[in-house]
Formats: structure tokens, C-alpha cells, sequence
């Protein structure tokens, strides 16, 4: 039996850099066992193995519960995964790997601007043609169902390995759907996303397997794993805001505090003198201390944290709450 | 016998063991309890059980409900032989195709939707293939590649496949026995006639085999468009809606898209003179300024009434005795114009000829609109026979007129066909097998399968 927590990383590219970044920065260095290894470790953790994948074999292995957390693209996950809401749960987006999954179509189609347009030149295209129209992508499943929530039934997918944006000028297919990040190789290549032709802004994703081995040192590994990942993301950002406290403040820095979202540090009713803490989005810092100044805070200082660890872990609790007891 | 996966766990020493035996995570197996076993497992594990000698049902690993089995045997060289004389008789001829076939053919015809239902594999050169999913493809092909172009009556029988989620307890193989009329006399008395030809062999032989009690459902999907010329509404509105009605794609969405149009732009390329014959991407540029001013020119008159709305959505809903269609066609507020009646005339004679020839009384037949929407490819008449003691997969046979389909495969000019099938399991299930059924019949609210 597996006692091992065990990461799947992807194993080259922006994403692998991005990862190793990630963990980096909360203090875990991953580290091959091999200068071009496929398994690793995280040094002063046993009880966790990396495993480095391809990104769409994360999504699978997930799947199958062979892995216990992996990063990968929201994209794949959903292509290769048909029953994710029930076997996969997304821990949370990472801020990098930013693309959209859309259709493109040939910008000389001036008279197709929305998906309601494609639907009817589908149509049109059939009865005109003899044949439907043609989709070339990798994402079968994703086309299918965006298709088919738009109402579009007069197509065929043929399958494109790469240099999707190619396939309309070499005759292979009239459309596309692919991912795309900054959408300059679609310009490019003189395609055009319709106003409503994004089917899935992804980005990369922490996602846990819900029918891996969940064993007890597993389960204290992945804990420990967010809390670290936590307090960093946290502390990047969150801020720290300290002022002077008075007796009478308890009668309303309770109800500031929930309006602004900020959480003290220690018990306001037992904390009459001396200074207190505060730690709120960095967003919210000026009008913070502005509401702080009207009453009466001459002084508010802010300090920037390198981590922000809390005790209780929302992840982690909506990872146990759908894992077997 | 075992009858689920939590069963098999149990009897194979619970939830540890097997995670043992599977090498998989324990909150992987209990997974399986709930949802069933994924394909992935099932060979291994039905070799654990029979090296163990445990009994165990064969839906539980995914395979053929061993019931069914038995009815479609049955079909193929049983009973079901014997009845197939009837054909013959009416001078119809036996064809035969290969249970193996492209898979580009049914995709083209019946949508990327059934791409998801089709047994598809890759051949060593190359080439997609996949299992019959129906009989009528592989007929039809076969008929254009003899190239005599001739008026042809065939019968077929055989065994065709679609795919069904696991542990679904659908049958994904069946036995489908056919007819089909191709390139008839185009006279519209020759078609009411062949299309009630089709019913009548079909219903004779369903009650040859002592299957009495069923429902006749009709739809025509010619009255669809007739009510909607009668509407007064746009060319493109006609066409989306019928395209939408007829091939299964949401009606709802097409509605709402039409009462509240998006707002037309032109988009930034614009025509230059000379350029007229330009072809982008299989599309010309006269097609497309042509289709861009007919937006335009759109976007000024009146998007559709919510009140057409609500009337072409009752219309679809429709469900009514084939004799009362006037009166339920009255009650959702349709005016009856001349498309309209000449229609409902022509849908009238069929029914008549009908309850002559088939013996069955005009009050046992319903117009059903939601019949025969689902196939891309019916283009008329279509109807269902459907036996109510089976419940949920009720629908033993199914047919209707499809015009589009010998040219869309390839016939160098239209031609007509019309034709329909039979589900063999079906009718040994509504012939005898109705106690069973009640067992090995799961709930099916969708009633996906109810096309043949």
C-alpha cells in the first residue's frame, strides 16, 4: 500500500517552471532524483514523491486516482476527464498557465459574429455543400458540448494534432476551436473568435483525485502542503495593519472589521490598550484606513508578511468533506 | 449471482482486499459501490471472480444483460427467421451488409452525437472503422455503389451496436429488422402509398409475432414547415426553426435567439468589388455579403412575436388523436392558410389509408410532433410503434420518410427513400417477455433509445 502523498508536476515547459516557482516560494523545493528524472522529492518531507507527467496525462492520472494532487491546465482536465465533478476536485486556480479554450473562424466570415450566426452557416453550409461543416481540434469533448449547448448539430470534428490554426487555409476544416493565450497566432493566421465563441477560460490548477488512496499520511502530507501554499499566497496578498487601541473601540471595530473583510490578530474585547493587528486584502488597505481615521486613528502602519499561516485550511476542509471518512 | 459491484466487493473480501487485488486507493473502491465498476477494472476483476468461482451477473462488468441476450438469439436464428417469409412475400429482397463499416458515413448523416454512441477502432492502414450502429446507412450505400439507380425494395436483419455508459444496463447490441423502399415513383399518391406500405408490412409483422397491443404514433415534419410559412415569418427565421425542430437541436434556444436578436455589426473586412469570387474557407464572398445584408436588412423589421413564439412551441409539444389535429391545431391559436391545409390534407389521406390497410381505428393513432426529431435525417411522415407495457423503452419499431439521405451519400441526383425498422429484443420482450422486462428494464426518463 502507498503511504506517500504523490504530486504529479508537469514535466516541462512554463508549466514545470511555474510549479517548482510556486512551491519554491512557500519554501518547498522540489527536486529531481535525476538531472532528467520523472520522480522527485521534496527535501524534509518522506512522506511525499513527485512524479513529473505530461500535463494531459496528469489530467488522467488524477482520473484514476494514481496520483493524489497534480498541476495541470483546467483545458485538459476537462477534455480528458468526462466525469470530473465526481473524480476530480479543483483545489484552486494558480494564477499562471492563462488560456482560453474558443472557436475560431476565418475573419473574412464577416456575416458570423456570434455563435447563433455559426449555428445558421452551419446549416447553410450543408444544405449548400453536401457536407457539414468541418471543426478541426484536440478537444473533442469540449467542442461536442459547447456545440451542442449552442444549438449547432450540422458539424463533424476532424482531429488535429497541432498547428490547429493552420487547418482552415490548407482546406482541412472551415473552423477551429484551440487554445489560445494572447490570440496572435489566431490573428495571424486570419481567424476571429465570435463574441460568445470562449468556451473555457483556463488557467492552471491545483486538483486533487477523489479516488486515490487518501491514507492517513497522506492526508498530513496535502495539509501541510496547503497551509505552506496558503500562507505564502496569502501573505503576497494580504497586509498586516497595526493602530493603537482604546477601550472603547470594541463597540465598533467588530462590525469594520467584517465589512472590510479583515481579521485581527487576537480578541478585540480582550485587547483595550496597546497596539492591534489586523491582516485585509491589499486592496482594501486605504479605504480601511481611511474608516480608521474618522475615528479617530491618527497613525496606521502597514508591514507586508512573508507568510500568513491560519490554523484552519478552507481547502483542506473541502478536500476531507468529499473524501470517504 | 452477484447483481451489483458492492456485491462483488463484499464476496471478494471487502473494500481493503480488493484495493489490494487492484492496486488502486480504498477510496477508489468505494467509488465503484456507488457508480459501478469502470471498464478499466472489469476484466481483471471478472477473472478474479471466476478464478474464485463467484457468480456474477454479466451487467455488473459491463457486458450484455445476459436476458437480452437471449431475446436477441432468439431473433437471429430463432423465431424471428421464420417471420422474415413475410417480406419476401411482399417482394421485398434480402441485403446484407458488413457488420464493419467507415465511420465517416454515419457521423456525416447522423450528427457528432452519434459519434459518442459509435464502436470506433482505427485499421492498420489507417482507416476509421467502426461496428453498425443501424442498418439503413450500410443499405443505402450499398444501394449506390451497385449504381443501377432502379426502384428497389429490400429487407434486411442483423445486428447493429451503440455504445451505453457502463452499468447502464442498455443493451449496446441489437437486432434490427428492416425494410426499406428506394427511389419510388415521386407521384404524390406513390408516396402516401409506399410510406403506408412500409407501415403496413411493419405492423403485420410485429403482429405476427403475436405483439397486438401497441400505439401508433405519426408525426410529419412537412406540417412543421407548412404552419410556418403560414406564420409569416422570414425566410431565415423558417429555416432555423425547422433545421432546429427537425434535427435535434434545442427549439428553446433557436426562440429565444429569435425573439431577442443579437446586435448585427459589420465586422471589420469589408468587400472589395473585385473580389466577389474569393473563396474563404469554403465559403464565397458573394454568400457571405449576401447572408451579412440579409442580417441587415433583418435587423430593421420586427425579431419574432413572443406570441409565434408561444405558438410554434406548443405546436412542437403537440400530442393528439390523428382525428381531433384540426381542433388541437385551432386551440394553440394557428390560423389554417393554404400551406397549412394542403398539409394536414395530404397527412389526412395517409391516415386514411392507414386505418384501411393496417386495420387500426384513427382514434388509436396520435399526431405526436416531439416523433422522429432526434436522426437528422427523416425528412416527412415519420412514425413510432410503441408497446406501453414495456415502459420506458417502449418503442419497438420506428420509420419514415427520408429524401436527403441517397444524395447526401452520394446519389448523383434526389431520390427518394423511405423505410423502417424493428427492434427484435423488443418485440420477443413485448411477445413474451414482459415479466422479465419489469427486472431488467432500468428507468430510462431520457428514452434516448427510442429511436431505432
Amino acid at each position: 500500500m502507498q503511504d506517500k502523498l504523490i504530486i504529479a508536476i508537469p514535466s516541462k515547459g512554463r508549466l514545470e517552471e511555474n510549479a517548482a516557482a510556486l512551491f519554491d516560494k512557500a519554501g518547498m523545493r522540489l527536486k529531481r532524483d535525476a538531472a532528467r528524472g520523472y520522480t522527485g522529492h521534496i527535501p524534509g518531507m518522506d512522506n511525499v514523491e513527485i512524479a513529473y507527467l505530461s500535463a494531459s496525462e496528469i489530467a488522467t492520472r488524477l482520473r484514476d486516482g494514481a496520483v493524489h494532487i497534480g498541476i495541470t491546465g483546467e483545458d485538459l482536465l476537462r477534455e480528458e476527464v468526462s466525469d470530473l465533478d465526481t473524480t476530480i476536485l479543483l483545489l484552486k486556480p494558480l494564477g499562471f498557465g492563462h488560456a482560453n479554450v474558443v472557436v475560431a473562424i476565418p475573419d473574412g466570415w464577416s456575416d458570423v459574429t456570434h455563435m447563433s450566426d455559426l449555428a445558421e452557416v452551419a446549416g447553410d453550409f450543408r444544405s449548400r455543400h453536401g457536407q457539414r461543416l468541418r471543426v478541426a481540434t484536440k478537444y473533442f469533448q469540449l467542442t461536442q458540448d459547447f456545440f451542442a449547448l449552442q444549438g449547432i448539430t450540422d458539424y463533424t470534428i476532424v482531429r488535429s494534432f497541432g498547428a490547429t490554426e493552420g487547418a482552415p487555409a490548407s482546406g482541412a476544416a472551415e473552423v477551429i476551436v484551440d487554445i489560445t493565450s494572447t490570440g496572435t497566432t489566431l490573428t495571424a493566421n486570419q481567424l476571429r473568435v465570435p463574441d460568445d465563441g470562449v468556451i473555457l477560460k483556463s488557467e492552471a490548477n491545483l486538483a486533487a483525485s477523489l479516488s486515490a488512496d487518501w491514507s492517513a499520511p497522506a492526508r498530513a502530507a496535502i495539509r501541510q502542503i496547503l497551509h505552506r501554499l496558503d500562507a505564502r499566497a496569502d501573505a503576497e496578498n494580504m497586509v498586516e495593519l497595526s493602530f493603537e487601541m482604546s477601550a472603547s473601540d470594541e463597540s465598533w471595530l467588530p462590525d469594520l472589521c467584517k465589512q472590510f473583510d479583515a481579521k485581527a490578530v487576537g480578541d478585540i474585547k480582550t485587547i483595550t490598550s496597546g497596539s492591534l493587528s489586523v491582516i485585509l486584502k491589499k486592496t482594501m488597505i486605504a479605504s480601511f484606513s481611511e474608516a480608521l481615521h474618522q475615528k479617530g486613528k491618527a497613525i496606521v502602519t502597514g508591514r507586508d508578511a512573508s507568510h500568513i499561516f491560519t490554523a484552519r485550511n478552507e481547502i483542506f476542509d473541502r478536500l476531507v468533506s468529499r473524501l470517504p471518512a | 449471482m452477484l447483481q451489483s459491484s458492492s456485491a462483488v466487493i463484499q464476496a471478494l473480501g471487502g473494500t481493503i482486499k480488493v484495493a489490494e487485488l487492484l492496486e488502486v486507493g480504498s477510496s477508489a473502491i468505494s467509488n465503484y459501490r456507488k457508480n459501478g465498476f469502470p471498464p478499466r477494472v472489469c476484466f481483471a476483476l471478472a477473472k478474479i471472480c471466476s478464478a474464485q468461482n463467484i457468480q456474477v451477473a454479466s451487467h455488473v462488468f459491463g457486458l450484455p444483460n445476459a436476458e437480452n441476450t437471449s431475446w436477441r438469439r432468439q431473433a437471429a436464428v430463432g423465431g424471428g427467421q421464420a417471420h422474415l417469409e413475410l417480406f419476401k412475400t411482399a417482394g421485398f429482397e434480402l441485403i446484407e451488409n458488413p457488420v464493419l463499416q467507415p465511420a465517416d458515413p454515419f457521423i456525416e448523416l447522423m450528427g457528432e452525437e452519434m459519434r459518442r454512441r459509435l464502436f470506433t477502432f482505427t485499421d492498420p492502414v489507417g482507416e476509421t472503422l467502426c461496428l453498425r450502429p443501424d442498418l439503413t446507412i450500410p443499405t443505402a450505400r450499398q444501394y449506390i455503389q451497385q449504381g443501377k439507380f432502379e426502384q428497389s425494395q429490400y429487407y434486411y436483419s442483423g445486428t447493429a451496436f451503440r455504445y451505453q455508459p457502463r452499468g447502464a444496463g442498455k443493451p449496446e447490441e441489437f437486432t434490427q429488422v428492416g425494410i426499406e423502399i428506394l427511389n419510388a415513383d415521386t407521384a404524390m399518391q406513390n408516396i402516401v402509398v409506399d410510406e403506408v406500405k412500409v407501415l403496413n408490412i411493419l405492423v403485420d409483422f410485429i403482429r405476427d409475432q403475436d405483439v397486438t397491443k401497441f400505439d401508433l404514433f405519426i408525426n410529419d415534419l412537412e406540417l412543421f414547415s407548412a404552419i410556418l410559412q403560414d406564420l409569416k415569418l422570414t425566410d431565415r427565421q423558417q429555416i432555423r426553426l425547422r433545421r432546429s425542430y427537425s434535427h435535434g437541436s434545442s427549439l428553446e434556444l433557436t426562440l429565444s435567439q429569435l425573439i431577442s436578436p443579437p446586435p448585427v455589426t459589420r465586422s471589420s473586412v469589408m468587400l472589395e468589388p473585385n473580389q466577389a469570387n474569393r473563396v474563404i474557407a469554403g465559403r464565397s464572398q458573394e454568400e457571405i455579403m449576401a447572408r451579412l445584408q440579409d442580417k441587415l436588412d433583418e435587423a430593421n423589421a420586427e425579431p419574432l412575436a413572443e406570441e409565434t413564439a408561444a405558438k410554434i412551441r406548443a405546436l412542437a409539444a403537440l400530442n393528439c388523436p390523428v382525428d381531433e389535429l384540426r381542433a388541437a391545431l385551432r386551440s394553440i391559436g394557428v390560423t389554417i392558410h393554404k400551406a397549412t391545409d394542403e398539409a394536414i390534407w395530404r397527412f389526412e389521406t395517409r391516415i386514411s389509408e392507414i386505418t384501411k390497410r393496417c386495420v387500426i381505428e384513427p382514434s388509436a393513432i396520435c399526431f405526436c410532433a416531439k416523433r422522429g426529431r432526434k436522426l437528422a435525417y427523416y425528412t416527412g411522415f415519420v412514425f413510432e410503434i410503441c408497446v406501453p407495457a414495456l415502459g420506458p423503452r417502449q418503442v419497438v419499431a420506428s420509420g419514415g420518410r427520408y429524401d436527403e439521405l441517397l444524395s447526401a451519400l452520394g446519389a448523383p441526383e434526389p431520390l427518394t427513400a423511405v423505410g423502417g425498422a424493428v427492434s427484435m429484443e423488443r418485440i420477443y420482450e413485448a411477445a413474451g417477455g414482459q415479466s422479465n422486462a419489469a427486472k431488467t428494464t432500468l428507468p430510462d426518463p431520457s428514452s434516448e433509445t427510442s429511436e431505432i
